[in-house]
């Protein structure tokens, strides 16, 4: 009898709650799931209502009020913060609404961040994937001298180029224009799928559903299934 | 302007406190260092003007005798000849007091009765706090103030012994009168008796000190100059004043100079924080212009924001500023004494025009230093102050050149400065020039180490890299924070090769002129009274000594000179006392020969420059058969007095003036003889009731050193200060840019920037401004120092002084400039690192 397979993101009763002045407001609570391998996941829901809190928790950059997330298997919660930050500089990469590339880096210097971090002096895979996305040509270019399309790639690239297991991504179209948008999921979309990446991204565009393998909701601050 | 956009700017200000703090801390110190330095300039001549008041009353003249002291027989000539005159005679001296250690006091003996006839016409009659007829009517009375009570540990009532030429003296305090700033009040280390207890304490009867007078109308003043014998002379104590404030004047120009320094790094902290503030609201800024609020406007509601800050910011320096004065009251003041007069310098005068003034210059330094970045920003067409994220698209082509340019320019104009005028004040403009020229080199110099750096660096050390490129995309906070380091270091290096160039100047000259073996002068020497004379005989009789070989002797007085009072040394030399001498002009083959015989004269180099004299000039000195001309065979160097002297042999004096002792003999050694029997027999034949004080040159060289350190004291306090600004500057830089960079950081953290990386990351920066303020400050401070030593001391005092450039001094001071800027990034790194990624992105 074969065990079955570590799902690639764990969560069991996971809650998240915040302190503001006398009352306690909880964004999150006692939320499960289990997503598998090579899956792409859409959170849908509003502005506020939670989306980006699971998504800094999935993503190690916040700890719960209470309950566990596990990445393949390895609880990540209870980590301390130096675990924390290798797990992310290892095991993950982050795509942001506002793109937040380091303004004094340019595209290729910002996309290659990642493997330097990981102590990887061969930047072909930045190379690669700049080209990919069809900005190789803007690889000296500064950051911000490029549209919000083209900075969202180089965002992805970035994203990518360590070849994280789980990549999350926080609204990555909301800043885009339907066409651009468009693209960019296909973009992101046929990456992961290639190389067998989790995706998990935040949104409230309903285009996205299309694309992705399971859809979920923050609704009343439980997370379901759509 | 409408109220709303003040509101828009205001209240973005409030919403950010510690931003405002750092503005207003730059203005505060600034102002506050300037405020301290006048108030003591200010305290000092109040002192000055007190003791002055305390001494003569209402005089306006001073009848001096070239014997040092007026015969009961001049007075009765003058009142002969001018029975209407109002005139007091005075004893003025220092005595020991030996039941007090070391301390002298100054016995002022006066005659109560024609004191108080002393008045002048629009001058109020003097206040006179004790009864004057228990001062006259009581043998041994004495009147002393409330501070010299407290510190000798007196009453009214108690007795106060003193000390004349081996005599004690006891004198009863009658009274005890308030400090000189109140009416009627005595300085501090002041005795005031009458004219026949000074008398009797001094051990004569015949002669007073001086005369005071009081003239209103110029015909009376021409009359007593006319009939003056030729022994007198008539001093004009205004004048006077305002000799010792002209000789001040030198002293606080340079400590004035080193203030405006800590302002300039002042204002290049409100410059920094302004262009943050700037760089901050840039979307306020474009999205009322937008919304068609004009430029002007806008620059009009900026200024007056920075305003209101300068105000604020001034008002805090000068509250600071009076606290500092009086805390280096006591620095001033000791070195004042040492310096230029004697006088208490107790309390502190609060000079309402020093304080406005003072108040005017921060708003006015913030707003200038304010106009700068605010007119950047609202040149911007409102979609770019919209859109863009920072103001560093720099073309940096166009920087180079700018700042070439500028650089060019502020060394150029420097240099005209420096030769087109003769005056201190060229000299401090060039100071302020090659600053300024250097300080805008900092921007371009941080981009070439950050090139140079992340070449060196390679692809490795990637926190280092990513921090020496925030750097450079910051240069708009972290050059101007750069430039204050770097000119508080400058000023540190310059003002430190001045002040050790001055010390090896004075040291080395104290061992060449430090011939003897032993040095004997009287403890109560008095330079103003000419009197306290050792006889000539003392020299004789150590002269006979078999352990002594020669003696050399000096005899100082002050006389008349062609153009006003002088200093007199008349020397008695031995060959090696000659050898001690320094020429900057003449050759000692040429004066040494006719040293005793001819009619020949030496000045010292402040003299020199004071009086515009050169060799071979004639020099006029009243003699007591007249006034007699002297050729000026040599200057030399000297650096006993800022004030300078002329230099007579005895041969030549005795041909001219009546012998009247000697202030100082040099005692040498006779090859027999060791140290310690020298010592003996000089201490033996001079006896144990002396008050005859013998040093050996060591001691000597080791109290004037003292005395020079303490003169410099003030310097190194301001010194500090300029530092301590800039740490400030490097700290708010730091924290503005973090403030502006936490999503950035936040982003680092969140692809897997751990702790100590983000400590790097920082810290690097940090070390990369503390180097460029380094580099920099190295030649500014080395041109600083050549400045300070090659025209400003020439030009304000007189003294030139062999150049020193200690490594030790330039490496402690570039280490301080390093540890400050790393010491300012360390609170900033231990913030970065602590930023959760979550909550950065959250942030915007």
């Amino acid at each position: 009898m074969s065990t079955p397979p570590v799902p690639a993101v764990s969560l069991h009763r996971l809650t998240k709650s915040y302190v503001a002045g006398d009352s306690v407001q909880t964004v999150l609570h006692e939320a499960e799931l289990d997503i598998a391998a090579g899956q792409f996941v859409v959170i849908l829901g509003r502005s506020g209502s939670g989306k980006s809190t699971l998504l800094n928790l999935i993503g190690a950059m916040d700890r719960p009020t209470t309950g566990d997330v596990r990445i393949d298997g390895t609880l990540i919660s209870t980590m301390p913060e130096r675990d924390r930050t290798l797990f992310r500089r290892r095991s993950l990469g982050f795509i942001f609404q506002a793109y937040n590339l380091v303004p004094s880096l340019n595209v290729l210097e910002n996309v290659a961040l990642p493997l330097a971090l990981n102590g990887i002096g061969d930047y072909s895979a930045a190379h690669t994937l700049l080209d990919e996305l069809g900005i190789a040509h803007k690889a000296r270019a500064a950051a911000e001298d490029l549209s919000g399309g083209e900075q969202q790639r180089v965002a992805i690239a970035r994203a990518l180029v360590h070849a994280p297991g789980l990549i999350l991504a926080d609204e990555p179209t909301g800043n885009l224009d339907v066409d651009t948008a468009r693209h960019t999921i296909e973009l992101l979309d046929d990456l992961v799928r290639r190389n067998g990446q989790t995706l998990i991204m935040a949104t409230h565009s309903r285009e996205v559903i299309g694309y992705a393998d399971r859809v979920l909701t923050i609704r009343d601050r439980h997370l379901v299934d759509c | 302007m409408p109220d709303s956009i003040i509101k828009a700017l205001s209240r973005h200000l409030r919403q950010h406190p510690w931003q405002l703090a750092l503005a207003l801390l730059g203005i505060t110190v600034g102002v506050a260092v300037i405020v301290a330095i006048r108030l003591t300039q200010h305290s000092a001549i109040d002192a000055f003007d007190a003791a002055t008041r305390t001494t003569t009353g209402p005089a306006s003249h001073r009848l001096l005798s070239e014997h040092g002291f007026i015969t009961h027989d001049d007075i009765r000539l003058l009142d002969e000849r001018f029975p209407d005159l109002r005139r007091t005679p005075v004893i003025r001296t220092l005595l020991r007091l030996p039941d007090h250690g070391d301390q002298r006091i100054t016995l002022l003996g006066i005659d109560p009765i024609s004191r108080a006839n002393l008045v002048r016409s629009g001058h109020q009659r003097e206040v006179i706090l004790f009864d004057p007829a228990t001062l006259i009517a009581e043998p041994g009375a004495a009147v002393i103030s409330i501070a010299t009570a407290r510190e000798l540990g007196l009453d009214a009532g108690s007795m106060l012994a003193m000390a004349s030429t081996g005599v004690v003296s006891r004198l009863r305090i009658i009274a005890i009168v308030p400090g000189a700033q109140a009416a009627g009040g005595l300085v501090a280390d002041l005795a005031v008796v009458d004219l026949a207890t000074a008398q009797e304490t001094l051990g004569f009867t015949d002669r007073v000190s001086w005369i005071d007078v009081a003239i209103d109308d110029a015909s009376t003043r021409a009359a007593l100059a006319a009939w003056l014998p030729t022994h007198l002379e008539l001093l004009d104590l205004d004048e006077q004043a305002r000799d010792v404030r002209r000789m001040t004047d030198a002293f606080y120009t340079n400590l004035t100079a080193l203030s405006l320094m800590a302002l300039l790094v002042g204002m290049f902290l409100i410059y920094n924080t302004e262009t943050f503030l700037v760089l901050q609201r840039r979307e306020i800024f474009g999205r009322l212009r937008a919304l068609g609020v004009t430029r002007g406007q806008l620059l009009a509601a900026a200024l007056a924001e920075a305003a209101v800050i300068g105000a604020a910011g001034s008002v805090c320096g000068v509250a600071l500023g009076v606290l500092l004065a009086d805390g280096l009251l006591a620095v001033v003041a000791t070195t004042i004494n040492d310096l230029y007069f004697e006088a208490s310098i107790e309390t502190l005068s609060l000079a309402p025009t020093t304080l406005g003034a003072s108040f005017l210059l921060g708003v006015g330094a913030t707003l200038f230093a304010a106009y700068w970045p605010v007119r950047e920003a609202t040149r911007v067409e409102p979609n770019l102050v919209m859109t863009q994220t920072s103001l560093r698209t720099h073309d940096i082509r166009r920087i180079c050149l700018v700042v070439g340019g500028v650089f060019a320019t502020c060394l150029v104009v420097a240099a005209i400065a420096l030769t087109i005028t003769a005056s201190t004040s060229g000299g401090f403009a060039a100071i302020c020039l090659v600053v300024v020229g250097f300080a805008a080199l900092c921007p371009v110099v941080i981009m070439l180490l950050a090139l140079l750096g992340r070449r060196l660096l390679g692809l490795r050390f990637v926190p280092e890299r990513l921090g020496l490129r925030t750097v450079t995309a910051s240069l708009k906070r972290t050059g101007t924070a750069t430039a204050a380091l770097m000119i508080a270091t400058a000023a540190s290096i310059g003002i430190g090769i001045m002040v050790s160039s001055f010390r090896i100047s004075v040291s080395d000259w104290l061992d060449s002129a430090l011939r003897a073996d032993l040095y004997i002068a009287d403890s109560a020497f008095d330079n103003t009274a000419s009197t306290n004379k050792i006889p000539l005989a003392v020299a004789e009789r150590l002269a006979g000594l078999e352990s002594v070989a020669d003696v050399s002797t000096v005899l100082r007085r002050e006389i008349r000179g062609g153009d006003g009072r002088l200093r007199l040394s008349a020397f008695r030399l031995t060959d090696a006392a000659r050898a001690g001498f320094r020429f900057r002009d003449g050759v000692p083959a040429a004066i040494w020969p006719a040293w005793e015989s001819a009619d020949i004269a030496l000045v010292t180099e402040p003299y020199a420059y004071h009086h515009n004299i050169a060799l071979g000039d004639e020099l006029t000195l009243h003699t007591d058969a007249g006034p007699r001309a002297f050729r000026v065979a040599g200057i030399y160097l000297d650096y006993a007095s800022e004030r300078g002297g002329v230099a007579l042999s005895r041969a030549t004096y005795d041909r001219y003036w009546e012998s009247t002792g000697v202030d100082g003999i040099g005692v040498y050694r006779a090859p027999s003889a060791d140290p310690e029997t020298l010592r003996a027999d000089v201490t033996a034949l001079l006896g144990s009731q002396t008050t005859l004080v013998v040093s050996s040159p060591a001691e000597l060289k080791q109290e004037s050193l003292t005395v020079f350190d303490r003169t410099f004291l003030i310097t190194e306090l301001l010194r500090g200060i300029a530092v301590a600004v800039s740490f400030v500057g490097i700290l708010g830089a730091l924290l503005a840019q973090q403030l502006e960079r936490t999503r950035e950081y936040g982003v680092l953290r969140a692809i897997g920037f751990n702790v100590p990386e983000m400590y790097r990351n920082v810290l690097t920066q940090t070390v990369l401004l503390g180097l460029t303020a380094s580099l920099l400050a190295v030649p500014v401070g080395v041109l600083i120092g050549v400045i300070l030593i090659e025209v400003i001391n020439p030009r304000s005092f007189g003294w030139t002084m062999t150049m020193l450039v200690e490594p030790a001094l330039i490496v402690n001071a570039c280490a301080v400039a390093l540890a400050a800027a790393v010491a300012a990034g360390i609170y900033p790194a231990w913030r970065a690192a602590r930023i959760e990624p979550a909550d950065a992105m959250r942030y915007e």
